[in-house]
């Protein structure tokens, strides 16, 4: 049974890696996973990605040694280079001297270097492959039969802000490199809130030829929290706020906010304000959320997401506009002869790769009914938001 | 460190200043603080951002927040404070940052910052940039070590627009990585990057949205203010009510913007003797360039839309402001959510529409100064009425006013413009108020006086007051209570003009005309200008009669002002009420002249007319009344009243039903229409309309009259009837109503009631000429003919008239007294000379006179006159059968029925002069003519009376056999044998009476051929026999031949024969 903690709501802000709680049953996963391969973890914002990146750091695991970068801020594929090192040496993963030793290896990349110390660097186009390929080297050096779990946060906003040819360049090394002999014990975890593949599509679509970077790796959809583990960051929260909320009232709350942590905690955070722990504080709460046309309550960002990134937007939208004001599941044809009335600009086809694409990025939920597919909200949240806020 | 709280510079301030006058944000600030220092005691961090308007302040929340986490002990060794200036400049990226991070440690001098400068340094020297940074977050992780970095940071939007995404980025990446840096930020509005979830910030932060204080708010802020200060009296004072004004204009002012009211403060403390204006201007000129800095900072567009919010007040929707400002939809659509973005304004969603306002007051002042003519003015005007209460101001200025003619020059221009300025800010009671009050202090000689009136002017309040109560009671028509407002008024200041004029109303209102003229008289002594007391005098005095008195008001009233057509008018009618009717008409027409779309003037122009005998113009004014004012019910009246003069009655009818469709319940008018219709003949209508005039007013006896009226001439004699008695009912002494009620009895044969009625009628008015002569008629008609003269005679003295001669002379023929109807025939003739029924009357007086000559005469007479008079003819030739002048006799006869063919007397004298003469063939002829048209109860009655008479008189044994086996044949036919019987009786008893007239033999022929005849018919018996014996008993001279009757046989002989050979 574990022990109940305080914690108090946190925003958007990072939870400390000791408030982080619900996620055993995933990063167990993980590390089971990171024994052979690598991991893309991708779910929306606010669910918990950079959390379980830095509890797993934190926490740590025999055998792993992980490192947690966010790279958000990274600009260039030479500055990844610098922060790890940088990093590496931050969490004292190398001593001094190799500390030296890599800047100065670092320094020199600058000029062409071909070989170091029997290194081969002739196939390594980039300054900073070379880097990186150096530092993974010496890392391994250092820390035999050990697995080197590098967690790049923000991984595909990074990709995204390259140049599509440098981000091409990028997800290629990093491949390579796990495919390496010598770097077999490297593992990479891509973080992001931004559909990975939806940026892999945009540099295929420029004309680059970069396969399936991914397919060697185990690919995770990070999921809101399981009843149990909900219920239990509810009564967490609870005894942080110092509410003393029954449970029942904590159960509602976790199912109002389809267990997601992000929801589960700023509802608390508003009871927590009125120090009310009664329905009506829960009812004016979800209100709140659901009433948001800002982005302050974060579900907006749902739709911006789809505005931002969806190639056939409209398409979606209409789509999950139909789904919303339906208050059960929706059968494909409907949805198809729904979005036809409103638009000839579209055929069946493109309806169903939307639907496909809301499906793989987390806004819908697939059923088999009598043979036919049925489609709903993946949440119930984002489906009441949704009917209030956008559908027409 | 400064003691007070000061408009651009909290941070100065010193803390507990600050923590004194935070009031309702404290609680804000308290959880800030709470969740800030929990977080940091578990080692965690917590992020916020406070949003508020400029001015709102941020910053005096974030400095207290510094003082509070600073001085916590709990927290000192766990946190380091990173408090950066308010405007930091000269950020770009990430590594910008945190060198501006660190030098704010060195500011603070923060625990193991004395190395932070040389380490920037050593930073600085680094030429990678990359590399840069890494240094630079190593000298700030190093200096922070295993503390928590409390960054007090403001205007963090434009921090992050300085960082761009890249920067942005690295902040996020830096604060995931260490998890070391509580951010306390400001923004003036919610930054649009924390709202798109594709920037790294997105629902990063706590939000505390700082509203602007509401006036309970503002209260308690200001109250702190001058607590902090010391000021008791002003803390007490701001509670007070009196002193709510000027807290009401501040924040009108300022809407609760924290820097603006630091700034009003000050006007709190002054003395309000002070130059106000003086200080507000300098208030303002010095906010003006902070404000100024911001606008000039726009693009145009947006300058133009702040511009346009400025100059017009309160939200206005953006289709409004991109019309206004000509700018494109699309392109307005884009520059106000910039401008939303840059916090300079609100939006406002009603609807499908959105409103937009200025989310700072005080940015109007950049525009209104120097758009407005007035300048300043117009803003300190708003401000002084809404700081001042009413009275306040309205002392002030009349302070100003009144005492600026008793300074020097240089102080009088002051104090006008001082009085200019407050008067703009009076409301318009106040105005009302003092114009109320301004003749008094006109009179002021000096300064020490006017103080001690203004001391005073609570007086002219209540009397202001009195005198507005009073007005409105007379609006709504309660005199009462308006006299005893008013006298109250009046009581309070009496010799005020407005006051007795109203008074002089409301007296006029009650019909106090003596107290109403005495008000007015005083009202024009105190002031001879008014023009209204001289004409409402003047209706006084019209009203009690005093018509002379009236002319003069009237006229003194144009002397002052020959320019209102009301006192024309007034003395038009005063003119008219004397008669002068052409003065009357001259004074309508001036007052056209200056009102010529006067109606009520046209209408009397109208009535004026009438009275002139000027129909025709009558008709024009009234119309022109009408076309004015179609509504106009009067007018419409008069028009029907003319045209009725003017026997025009179908439009008379037209205008009086106009009338009623405006004023339905006015009976006087459907009695009217009833009297038009009546004129044109109309019974039907005309009785309707009496009915209406009836419904609306159950005791109009004239309607029942002239409905009876019109009954009659329908011959509905009984519902004439049923009326002239309702008529009568209401009004008993009508002598007319009972003279008509007679003719209608006597018309329905009632003689006795008619006779009571007539009788009533002389009663009533003895002078009554028709009721004397209905009177006489049925006395006649009673065969009372004696009494009838008599009063035919009175109805003659009264008003000799050809008709009461007339009958008369009929009357005195019926009394047998031919001589006096001879005589009353032809004074009928006297008067009216073609009077040919008097004609015809005097030829059968003559008839009866024996003066067969002297009667043809007179049938001749009437014949002339009137030729078609077909009953002339008919005596006339009867008159010529007397005289055997048998030829003029058929001639005259067949004159007259060429004239009426149909004409059955005619017919009928005629078959007896056939008769005369023994023509067996024309009488046969005839009568079969007379069987086929004429009706056969007429048919007997002629048959028997003339024909019988020339049968007997003059027709053979043989023509009388033949004649009445004729006669038996068509009368048994058509069942008439009783009229038979009868008629042979009573020719029976004619021939008996006038026996002296046959001979012996002619009597036995009679007897003979009738007894042949009629043997079988038991009817005839008794006539016969007593035919028989009458010829024995007066023939014969057998005198017990009468004892062969039977006593009733004997009495009715004697009735039917003997009395009248016996009578005289």
């Amino acid at each position: 049974m574990k022990t109940i903690v305080p914690i108090t709501p946190s925003t958007g802000g990072p939870v400390s890696h000791n408030n982080i709680i619900g996620r055993d049953e995933e990063i167990k996963l993980f590390w089971s996973k990171l024994e052979k391969q690598g991991i893309t973890l991708f779910a929306e914002r606010r669910l918990g990605k950079s959390s379980i990146l830095r509890k797993i750091e934190a926490d740590g695991q025999k055998g792993f040694i992980p490192i947690y970068k966010p790279i958000e801020g990274i600009s260039s594929p030479e500055n990844v280079a610098t922060v790890l090192l940088d990093r590496v040496k931050e969490m004292n993963l190398i001593d001094e001297g190799l500390s030296k030793k890599l800047k100065n290896f670092y320094n020199k990349t600058t000029e062409v270097v071909e070989e170091v110390k029997g290194i081969k660097l002739k196939k390594l186009e980039y300054t900073w492959q070379k880097q990186l390929f150096y530092l993974f080297k010496k890392l391994l050096e250092k820390h035999k039969d050990k697995i080197i779990v590098i967690m790049l946060d923000e991984f595909s906003i990074f990709l995204d802000k390259l140049k599509k040819n440098e981000a091409s360049t990028v997800i290629g090394f990093f491949r390579n490199i796990t495919f390496e002999k010598e770097f077999k014990n490297i593992r990479f975890i891509y973080c992001g809130s931004i559909g990975i593949d939806l940026v892999l599509d945009k540099i295929k679509k420029d004309g680059h030829n970069i396969g399936d970077p991914l397919n060697h790796m185990f690919k995770h959809e990070l999921q809101p929290f399981t009843d149990n583990n909900a219920k239990f960051f509810g009564k967490c929260l609870n005894l942080g706020c110092k509410l003393k909320m029954p449970d029942e009232l904590i159960k509602q709350i976790c199912n109002r906010a389809n267990n997601i942590p992000y929801f589960i905690d700023i509802v608390f955070d508003k009871i927590s304000k009125t120090n009310a722990a009664n329905q009506k504080a829960i009812d004016d709460a979800f209100e709140e959320i659901l009433d948001d046309t800002k982005g302050k309550e974060s579900i907006k960002h749902f739709y911006d997401r789809i505005e931002d990134f969806y190639p056939k937007y409209k398409i979606s939208v209409y789509i999950l506009n139909y789904i919303s004001k339906s208050t059960q599941a929706v059968p494909e044809k409907e949805i198809f002869n729904n979005v036809l009335t409103i638009t000839t600009e579209t055929n069946r086809i493109v309806i169903n790769e939307e639907i496909e694409r809301l499906r793989n990025d987390g806004y819908l939920l697939r059923t088999i009914k009598g043979g036919e597919r049925i489609y709903n909200f993946k949440y119930s949240i984002l489906k009441l938001w949704w009917k209030r806020n956008k559908a027409y | 460190m400064i003691d007070s709280l000061l408009t651009f510079g909290a941070k100065s301030v010193k803390p507990e200043i600050l923590e004194q006058t935070l009031t309702i944000r404290k609680e804000t600030v308290n959880e800030i603080e709470k969740n800030c220092v929990n977080k940091i005691l578990n080692s965690s961090t917590w992020q916020s951002l406070i949003i508020a308007p400029r001015g709102g302040g941020k910053t005096h929340i974030v400095k207290v927040l510094y003082h509070r986490l600073i001085n916590d002990k709990k927290i000192s060794k766990k946190s380091v404070i990173a408090y950066m200036s308010e405007d930091e400049v000269g950020i770009s990226n990430f590594t910008d940052l945190m060198v501006s991070i660190l030098r704010a440690f060195l500011r603070y001098n923060e625990v193991g910052s004395e190395t932070l400068e040389t380490q920037i340094l050593e930073a600085s020297l680094i030429k990678d940039s990359n590399k840069r940074e890494i240094f630079v977050k190593d000298i700030l992780i190093g200096f922070a070590s295993k503390r928590i970095i409390i960054l007090l940071i403001e205007n963090f939007d434009k921090i992050l627009n300085y960082l761009g995404s890249q920067g942005q980025g690295s902040l996020r990446d830096f604060i995931y990585q260490y998890n070391n840096l509580s951010i306390i930020a400001t923004s003036q509005n919610l930054i649009a990057n924390l709202q798109n979830s594709k920037n790294p910030f997105y629902n990063f932060f706590n939000i505390f949205q700082l509203e602007k204080l509401d006036f309970e708010g503002t209260i308690m802020f200001l109250k702190a203010i001058a607590k902090t200060e010391g000021n008791q009296k002003l803390v007490l004072d701001i509670g007070k009510q009196e002193f709510e004004g000027k807290l009401r204009a501040i924040y009108k002012l300022t809407e609760g913007n924290h820097r603006l009211l630091v700034t009003f403060y000050s006007f709190l403390k002054a003395d309000f003797k002070s130059e106000l204006s003086g200080i507000f201007i300098k208030v303002m000129n010095d906010l003006k360039p902070y404000y100024e800095q911001f606008v000039n900072a726009l693009p145009a567009q947006q300058q133009k839309i702040v511009k346009h919010l400025s100059l017009n007040r309160g939200a206005l929707s953006g289709k409004e402001i991109a019309r206004a400002c000509f700018i494109d939809p699309n392109v307005f659509s884009k520059q106000i959510s910039l401008l939303y973005e840059r916090g300079m304004i609100d939006k406002n969603k009603s609807g499908k529409d959105v409103f937009y306002e200025l989310k700072e007051p005080l940015m109007r002042i950049c525009f209104e100064i120097s758009e407005n003519p007035n300048g300043i003015s117009k803003l300190f005007v708003d401000f002084l009425s809404t700081y001042y209460d009413s009275k306040i101001i309205r002392k002030q200025y009349l302070k100003f006013r009144h005492g600026a003619r008793f300074q020097c020059e240089e102080i009088k221009n002051k104090y006008e413009n001082e009085a200019l300025m407050y008067n703009m800010a009076l409301s318009e009671p106040e105005r009302e108020k003092i114009s109320f009050a301004h003749r008094g202090l006109d009179e002021i000689n000096n300064s020490e006086e006017l103080s001690n009136i203004l001391l005073t002017t609570d007086a002219i309040d209540l009397s202001f007051n009195n005198y507005k109560e009073g007005n409105t009671f007379i609006e709504n028509q309660q005199y009462k209570k308006a006299l005893d407002s008013l006298q109250k008024a009046n009581k309070i200041k009496p010799n005020n003009d407005k006051i007795l004029f109203s008074l002089g109303v409301v007296f006029s209102y009650l019909k106090e005309e003596q107290n109403a003229i005495k008000c007015f008289n005083d009202v024009v002594k105190i002031n001879s200008d008014n023009y209204q007391a001289y004409y409402n005098l003047g209706f006084i005095f019209l009203n009690i009669n005093h018509t002379k008195e009236a002319i003069e008001s009237f006229q003194k009233a144009i002397k002052v002002n020959p320019n209102n057509s009301a006192v024309y008018n007034g003395l038009g009618v005063t003119y008219g009420i004397l008669g002068k009717h052409l003065k009357a008409l001259e004074n309508f027409q001036k007052a056209l002249k200056i009102k010529p779309d006067n109606y009520e003037i046209f209408h009397n122009l109208g009535n004026t007319f009438v009275e002139l005998e000027q129909l025709e113009e009558a008709v024009k004014s009234y119309q022109k009344a009408v076309d004015i004012n179609p509504d106009n019910d009067k007018a419409f009246v008069g028009l029907g009243f003319v045209f009725a003069d003017m026997k025009q009655y179908s439009k008379a009818i037209k205008s009086f039903q106009k009338a009623v469709e405006i004023s339905p319940n006015n009976h006087v008018v459907f009695y009217n229409i009833g009297n038009a219709f009546s004129n044109l003949k109309q019974y039907n209508k005309a009785v309707k309309s009496f009915e209406k005039a009836i419904m609306i007013n159950a005791n109009y006896d004239k309607a029942f009259y002239n409905m009876g009226n019109a009954y009659s001439k329908l011959k509905q004699y009984t519902e004439a009837i049923k009326s002239y008695q309702r008529a009568i009912e209401i009004n008993p002494v009508e002598d007319n109503v009972f003279n008509n009620l007679g003719i209608a009895y006597k018309n329905l044969k009632r003689y006795k009631e008619a006779l009571k009625s007539y009788q009533r009628a002389i009663e009533i008015n003895p002078e009554n000429g028709d009721a004397l002569l209905n009177l006489g008629i049925v006395f006649s008609n009673l065969k009372q003919y004696k009494k009838g003269i008599t009063y035919f005679q009175k109805a003659i003295e009264i008003k000799p008239d050809q008709i009461i001669y007339n009958i008369m002379g009929i009357t005195y023929s019926n009394l047998k007294q031919y001589k006096e109807a001879i005589l009353s025939f032809k004074k009928a003739i006297e008067i009216k000379s073609d009077y040919d029924e008097a004609y015809d009357n005097m030829g059968n007086t003559f008839v009866q006179l024996k003066q067969p000559e002297r009667a043809i005469e007179s049938f001749k007479k009437a014949i002339e006159i009137d030729s078609k008079n077909d009953r002339v003819y008919n005596n006339l030739g009867l008159t010529y059968l007397k005289v055997n002048k048998i030829d003029y006799a058929f001639e005259i006869f067949y004159k007259g029925l060429e004239i009426s063919p149909k004409q059955m007397y005619l017919t009928s004298s005629l078959l007896g002069a056939y008769v005369r003469v023994n023509d067996q063939n024309k009488s046969k002829e005839l009568m079969n003519n007379l069987i086929n048209k004429v009706e056969n109860d007429l048919l007997t009655v002629s048959l028997t009376e003339d024909v019988f008479y020339n049968l007997f008189r003059f027709g053979s044994e043989a023509f009388i056999k033949s004649y009445f086996a004729f006669l038996l044949k068509v009368i048994f036919k058509d069942k008439k044998d009783k009229q038979l019987w009868k008629a042979l009786a009573d020719s029976l008893f004619n021939i008996l009476i006038n026996i002296v007239n046959y001979d012996k033999e002619r009597l036995g022929n009679i007897e003979k051929a009738l007894t042949e005849l009629l043997a079988e018919y038991q009817e005839s018996i008794i006539p016969l026999k007593m035919f028989s014996i009458g010829v024995a008993y007066l023939k014969n001279k057998e005198k017990n031949a009468i004892f062969k009757l039977s006593k009733e046989e004997r009495k009715l002989f004697k009735e039917a024969v003997i009395d009248k050979i016996n009578k005289p």
